[in-house]
């Protein structure tokens, strides 16, 4: 590679289990490449991938999952964590109740530390600040040596009432950083979060990750002399310095990814479905980013402001069976990457891609670009066997299909109907955006039971979120704790706000190009007594007659109904700091080498309103900008397939993104051909 | 305390919405006290109309919340039970729109049949029998304790189930009464620990089953008996009961859990400058399995309520929380050691009135196959240095100062040790 090729300015790196996918812009024209993961090293993969790009960039856009790998299979560390006397066992006690209802031998969350990394220590003040106990030095210096022998690489800090009162813990990590030489993480300079157990658990995390993620960047540093920032779980790309500062924030980096492409498509209302081999992510974006602060990774809470993604366990490779009462069932136990799907011939189990298989909506030559060779005879002979329980194989392929679009369309409701927002308004109708290997297979038919009108399946849908990365904004976020009615905190709002500006102006200070950098204040509001928050995005104009204005929309909006004459309280005040990225327009795509005739590639043989049809393949890269397309027809492209049942009507754009138009009206019941009104 | 609110839709459907109001009046804050009639545990409410033709009934939420101590609490928390009401109606109209009645019928019978035939599949592979099991929930000072008695029998040809719990006390004179519905709620959970994952639970569940009942028991009680501690303690005791006879059927059962929720209510005396209430239930030790250890400090059985952060309770409340810990040692040990319990400390910075309702004070969770019974659990006062220790059930003023040191039972073992 060639360090002064630097004509390029950003490349998008998602690194992902199987495949890492690049994207970049070169002479106004949109590159994608997608090579494969080293799931040991995966550093290895982003290099691999540069070297197709032919050069460095100026700036690498990065997605990893080495943070949530480490958390996955438990290898960060090792780390140790100081507590409030008292207060050692908080991590693992966490809020007390059993994640699964129903079972003889009840189960919780698995912490990162072992209870021997977690130190007391005699340093505790009441809610208002006020110090109750504090340790003496040398109970400060035997704890901090007995960390140091212990081999721990990080340290943690979590002090009862810190969010509200910062100063006591953030002393006593300024101390044991500088007797151990450790990187330390205080739990109030994580979060402004007024709960222990979330706030500590967090703590934990980010030392638990410091090593191995240390160690990460590192190796990237070394070898690429471009400039790195890394995707952050809440949609933004963050400098390395701030991700050491804070390594929990890249946890749920891989899909931030997907919802930032979404958003690079300019739709104003948008339903994502990004469906895999083993789950499903769906995200609901009305103009900006969906955003919660009650995430969780592994059972582990996340209280930072991370993209609202809500995921089901239905993918490609989710197993069909019998129940006990006898009734088809799918997932969510998935046959994962080995053994695979019966038709992957490895002695898998089978699957929803067996079942598309047979129902005809995969063609074989097509699946994974082709590098996977399907076992047709495989997938006859595992569903073979579920025939034996009296079920025809038609049967078994109408039902399973039917039961995944119940279940995607279930997760897209919880996002969108669960939360207030009718997605199916003719005056605000939302549009479905499918990605991912699996997501165009069945996008018409969800936004049909969804009442929606159109589906776009945006071009490279296979390298998608490297695309959202290489087009995001790079910024950082800081925020305080307030804890106060509006009225009694309103004055010293607009101080805490222009402090935190500065505070992010510095970090982001370096990337501020042509660009300048735009602020957002969030407040994290609720009703005084509630546990709950909703951020409320507030302007230059910071009084109490807007703020209860906003609260009390996004409240109704949310809850449908107002607490009126109940204080409202401020819990936090944030600020997110983004330079946006240069705009770009891609470039339509070429019409020379498109003709209709030549892109219909061949027929398959489909299932289609409970009987055989003969349905037309089309090749994605051959269709000509602006034919129309009828279904019943499959448009298939390397990593992707697109079907189009009865009564809709697909078109590419001149961009290269395949527009759907749902012809019927919304009659949830057509695809079973059923219809019976009350 | 429960109060549903119920309206029919455009079509035969019914959105019910049951909420856990946490003060609705009576004699103690919390609203869940000793009582010995139903008048002592707060408001009662007939059936009555929240909502007509769309709109909340004039003074129907000011007449529930004044009957609290926090009004304004009940308040918000009624409109939002309201709001969900709305909201379900809507689904349901929906549902019935999209779907259409008949399939809506159809695929509800279909689903209430589909966890009978799990439920049977899994009884047709156990044998027939009886099994019995009893537990005493304690005595307090001035006060019986009672005692819960299951016999399951087993037939085949056709599957059938009886729960007879004929043979428990009679009513109780304190709160431990539980109505049908609670030992409805308790059978369902039980027999649903051993059905696979996704079993959806629907009335089909208790088709093959017969719940028998004595008029006047504890289980079956009289118009207003006092009820306060028969969701809350008698459910977990009816759960325990219930895994001990069908472990003497011969079923893979658990241990013993805590088999309580240690329910601490505090709140200020009456008549106070200033007014508060806290109402909380602990985790404790769950009982082992043959093939794993009991978790400690959990909520088990007929409980999953989360606990309140240390920072909000100190925020809003006159406690002080001086630590919240694992209870070593007290899981009983076996093969596999049960879950052990937790210690929570209050300190009590107002002079407050304090109810606890709990079980397993004197005698811990039996342990199963050879397994020791977990530690028993301890309420405790310490009030100028001095220990006291008060019974399972009580209700009682303290000082400023006083500490509160709840230490909830550990869980049994299972198997022999060697």
């Amino acid at each position: 590679m060639d360090d002064s090729v630097r004509k390029i300015d950003r490349v998008g790196i998602d690194s992902g289990g199987t495949f890492t996918d690049l994207a970049w812009v070169e002479d106004g024209v949109l590159k994608t490449a997608k090579v494969p993961s080293n799931r040991y090293s995966p550093e290895e993969g982003v290099f691999s991938g540069l070297i197709k790009v032919g050069g460095f960039p100026k700036i690498v856009c990065h997605g990893t999952t080495v943070g949530t790998n480490a958390i996955l299979a438990r290898h960060g560390g090792p780390s140790a964590m100081i507590v409030t006397s008292g207060f050692r066992d908080v991590l693992f006690i966490g809020r007390g109740e059993r994640k699964n209802l129903y079972s003889r031998s009840p189960e919780r969350h698995n912490p990162l530390l072992r209870r021997e990394e977690i130190f007391e220590i005699g340093l505790r003040s009441d809610a208002d600040g006020n110090l109750l106990q504090s340790p003496d030095k040398n109970e400060i210096e035997i704890i901090a040596a007995i960390i140091k022998k212990s081999g721990a690489k990080a340290v943690s800090v979590g002090i009862l009432h810190s969010a509200a009162n910062p100063a006591h813990e953030q002393n006593l990590a300024k101390t044991i950083r500088k007797i151990t030489g450790l990187p330390v993480f205080a739990s109030s300079s994580l979060a402004a979060y007024p709960r222990e157990y979330e706030r500590w658990s967090l703590a934990a995390m980010s030392g638990y990750l410091s090593p191995v993620l240390g160690r990460y960047l590192d190796s990237l540093n070394e070898r690429c002399p471009s400039q790195l920032v890394y995707m952050a779980s809440s949609g933004g790309l963050t400098p390395p310095g701030k991700v050491l500062e804070n390594p929990s924030i890249c946890v749920l980096s891989g899909p931030a990814g997907g919802a930032l492409a979404v958003k690079s498509l300019g739709i104003d209302r948008a339903l994502a479905l990004d469906m895999g081999g083993t789950s499903t992510d769906v995200t609901l974006l009305a103009g900006k980013l969906p955003r919660t602060r009650e995430a969780e990774i592994d059972g582990l809470p996340l209280p930072l402001p991370t993209i609202d993604i809500h995921t089901i366990g239905a993918g490609g490779g989710s197993i069909v069976r019998f129940d006990d009462g006898g009734m088809l069932s799918l997932g969510p136990e998935s046959a994962g990457a080995s053994p695979g799907p019966a038709c992957y011939g490895d002695g898998g189990p089978a699957t929803l891609t067996d079942i598309m298989l047979l129902a005809g909506r995969i063609v074989p030559e097509w699946f994974l670009g082709g590098e996977m060779k399907l076992n047709r005879a495989e997938s006859e002979k595992a569903i073979g066997e579920l025939c034996s329980r009296g079920m025809s194989m038609e049967k078994i392929l109408d039902g399973v299909i039917e039961l995944a679009i119940v279940s995607l369309t279930g997760a897209l409701r919880k996002i969108s109907v669960a939360r207030g927002i009718d997605p199916s308004l003719p005056d605000a109708m939302f549009t479905l955006v499918p990605f991912g290997g699996a997501g165009a297979f069945f996008a018409v038919e969800c936004a049909r039971m969804m009442g929606l009108k159109q589906v776009i399946h945006p071009r490279a849908a296979g390298v998608f979120s490297a695309i959202g990365l290489q087009q995001a904004p790079i910024a950082g976020e800081c925020e305080r704790t307030i804890l106060r009615s509006v009225e009694k905190s309103i004055e010293s709002i607009p101080a805490a706000r222009d402090e935190l500006i500065v505070e992010i102006g510095k970090s982001l200070d370096k990337w501020r190009g042509e660009s300048e950098v735009n602020y957002t204040t969030s407040l994290e509001c609720r009703y005084r007594g509630q546990t709950h928050t909703l951020e409320i995005i507030v302007g230059n104009e910071i009084n109490e007659i807007l703020i209860t204005e906003s609260f009390e929309k996004a409240y109704r909006d949310r809850y449908t109904y107002l607490h009126s004459g109940c204080e409202i309280e401020i819990v936090s005040v944030r600020i997110r700091g983004e330079i946006t990225a240069p705009k770009i327009e891609f470039e339509d795509i070429l019409s020379s080498g498109r003709n209709m005739l030549e892109s219909r590639i061949g027929e398959t043989g489909l299932r289609l309103d409970k009987s055989w049809v003969q349905a037309p393949v089309y090749s994605r890269d051959l269709i000509p900008v602006d034919v129309p397309i009828k279904g019943p027809a499959l448009i298939v492209e390397d990593f992707a397939t697109l079907y189009l049942p009865n009564e809709s009507v697909m078109h590419l754009d001149r961009k290269g993104n395949a527009v759907v138009e749902i012809t019927s009206p919304p009659n949830p019941l057509s695809i079973n051909g059923e219809g019976e009104f009350g | 305390m429960d109060m549903s609110i119920r309206r029919s839709s455009r079509f035969s459907g019914r959105w019910l919405r049951l909420s856990y109001h946490s003060d609705v009046g009576g004699i103690a804050p919390g609203s869940l006290p000793l009582s010995s009639r139903l008048e002592d545990e707060g408001i009662v409410i007939p059936p009555m109309l929240v909502v007509s033709g769309g709109k909340v009934v004039d003074n129907v939420v000011e007449r529930l919340a004044d009957a609290s101590r926090q009004p304004d609490e009940r308040r918000g928390d009624l409109l939002a039970q309201i709001s969900s009401g709305m909201v379900g109606l809507k689904r349901l109209d929906e549902l019935a729109r999209n779907r259409g009645l008949d399939r809506i019928k159809r695929e509800s019978s279909g689903l209430i049949e589909h966890s009978e035939r799990i439920l049977l599949s899994f009884l047709e592979k156990q044998a027939n029998g009886t099994g019995s099991g009893i537990t005493f929930m304690e005595a307090i000072p001035d006060e019986p304790g009672a005692e819960i008695h299951c016999r399951v029998t087993l037939t085949h040809n056709p599957t059938h189930l009886v729960f007879n719990f004929t043979n428990s006390s009679d009513q109780h004179p304190g709160c431990l009464n539980a109505v049908p519905s609670i030992v409805n709620s308790a059978v369902l959970y039980t027999l649903r620990l051993f059905l696979p994952p996704d079993t959806p639970i629907t009335s089909g569940l208790l088709n093959p089953v017969t719940i028998k009942l004595r008029e006047g028991s504890v289980l079956n009680p009289g118009k207003g008996a006092a009820v306060a501690g028969g969701n809350v303690e008698t459910s977990q005791a009816i759960t325990e009961t219930l895994l001990i006879a069908l472990g003497e059927l011969g079923w893979d059962v658990p241990a013993s859990s805590q088999g309580t929720m240690n329910n601490i209510l505090l709140g200020n005396l009456p008549d106070s400058e200033f007014s508060y209430s806290f109402y909380e239930t602990i985790g404790g030790g769950a009982g082992a399995c043959s093939d794993r250890p009991g978790a400690a400090g959990i909520q088990t059985h007929m409980t999953n309520t989360r606990n309140t952060p240390v920072e909000a309770i100190e925020r809003t409340m006159p406690l002080r929380i001086r630590s919240y810990g694992f209870r070593t040692g007290s899981g009983g040990s076996g093969k596999m050691p049960g879950g052990d319990g937790i210690i929570r400390e209050f300190e009590i910075l107002y002079p407050t009135r304090l109810t606890i309702l709990s079980h397993h004070r004197i005698k811990g969770p039996d342990g199963i196959a050879g397994g020791n019974p977990g530690a028993p659990g301890r309420n405790i006062i310490i009030r100028d240095g001095l220990e006291t220790e008060l019974p399972s059930r009580v209700m009682i003023d303290l000082q400023i100062g006083d500490i509160l040191r709840i230490e909830t039972p550990g869980g049994g073992g299972y198997g022999v040790r060697y």
